[in-house]
């Protein structure tokens, strides 16, 4: 009990020194909830711009630093539910406001990773992304599934009309060759989305595979849910 | 993006945003960047006291705030 209490005057103290909120503000807040919620819904504090910002950026920290202790651990990286993939692409591509990046983590049968490409990147707006290029890749490394991720800009978490055709057309090249799809993850600011979880990622081809150029486009939908209490494994 | 090169990557990323949220200079991001490269973010941690690294007593001070701050919430999630 002592040693929790410790242990949440350290974090609190720290995480007021990082980002600017006033100690006695957190302080009362912990008191009847727990503090970490403050990193995961920053707006219950009512940050000002520059805290919203640090605590945007301590949170892509603590993001990239898990994955990198992985990493350094040498252990295969297995993603093998929505939340540890949604974790992994949230380190790779969270933050990223300037440009937009398409990413595939190509998988084998046992859900580890083989290898993670970024398969396109351009300014905003400007990103295309090639099939048969993540088609090449996936045959080179003889993967038997694979989760695709993207971030969107402007911060929105929550998939696109464009986005589900995308993974539909992803479906329809993979789907034939028993290579799964087994997520696509979006990633805005610091949180993630997962189309699996949310039940988009489409169980069958609907048409011929097409492998033509597929445009990135961010179209702006009211977010309606966090998705990160919710874990659906593959 | 292999594991030597994905590793590389996240050093650098980290090296950035600890530069950002600890408010350092590019040549101190740099020496960051090439401590986690020879021995990597947790031993960066673990051995933060003892590490000399001419920085700034502030930052100093937001650097072993983030280690509280990493090690609790890590250990509350079960990652430490």
């Amino acid at each position: 009990m002592k040693k929790n209490m410790q242990h949440t005057e350290s974090f609190l103290k720290g995480l007021t020194t990082l980002t600017g909120l006033p100690y006695k503000k957190v302080r009362q807040y912990a008191k009847e909830n727990n503090p970490f919620n403050i990193l995961e819904h920053p707006h219950i504090m009512e940050p000002n711009e520059k805290q919203l910002e640090k605590i945007g950026l301590l949170n892509e920290f603590i993001a990239s630093y898990n994955l990198l202790k992985i990493y350094e651990s040498e252990k295969k990286i297995t993603l093998n539910s929505s939340t540890v993939s949604g974790q992994y692409f949230l380190a790779l591509l969270g933050g990223m406001k300037d440009k937009e990046r398409f990413m595939v983590a190509f998988l084998d049968n046992g859900n580890n990773l083989i290898e993670t490409k970024t398969m396109s990147e351009g300014s905003v707006g400007q990103a295309v992304v090639y099939p048969r290029e993540v088609l090449k890749y996936a045959i080179a490394c003889d993967c038997k599934a694979i989760i695709l991720a993207h971030n969107h800009p402007g911060g929105c978490t929550n998939s696109s009309p464009e986005d589900r055709a995308l993974t539909q057309r992803f479906v329809d090249i993979f789907h034939p060759l028993e290579i799964k799809v087994l997520d696509h993850i979006v990633v805005g600011g610091t949180r993630y989305s997962s189309m699996a979880e949310n039940g988009e990622i489409p169980l069958q081809c609907q048409s011929k595979a097409n492998y033509e150029v597929i445009a990135l486009g961010e179209n702006v939908v009211e977010e309606s849910q966090d998705s990160s209490q919710y874990t659906l494994s593959f | 993006m292999n594991l030597e090169k994905s590793r590389n990557a996240g050093y650098k990323k980290c090296a950035a945003l600890l530069s950002l949220l600890v408010g350092l200079d590019s040549v101190e991001e740099e020496k960051i960047y090439r401590c986690f490269q020879n021995m990597g973010v947790d031993n960066f941690f673990l051995y933060l006291e003892s590490l000399e690294l001419d920085l700034s007593h502030e930052a100093y001070e937001k650097l072993k705030s983030l280690k509280a701050v990493i090690e609790i919430f890590g250990e509350e999630r079960g990652q430490a």
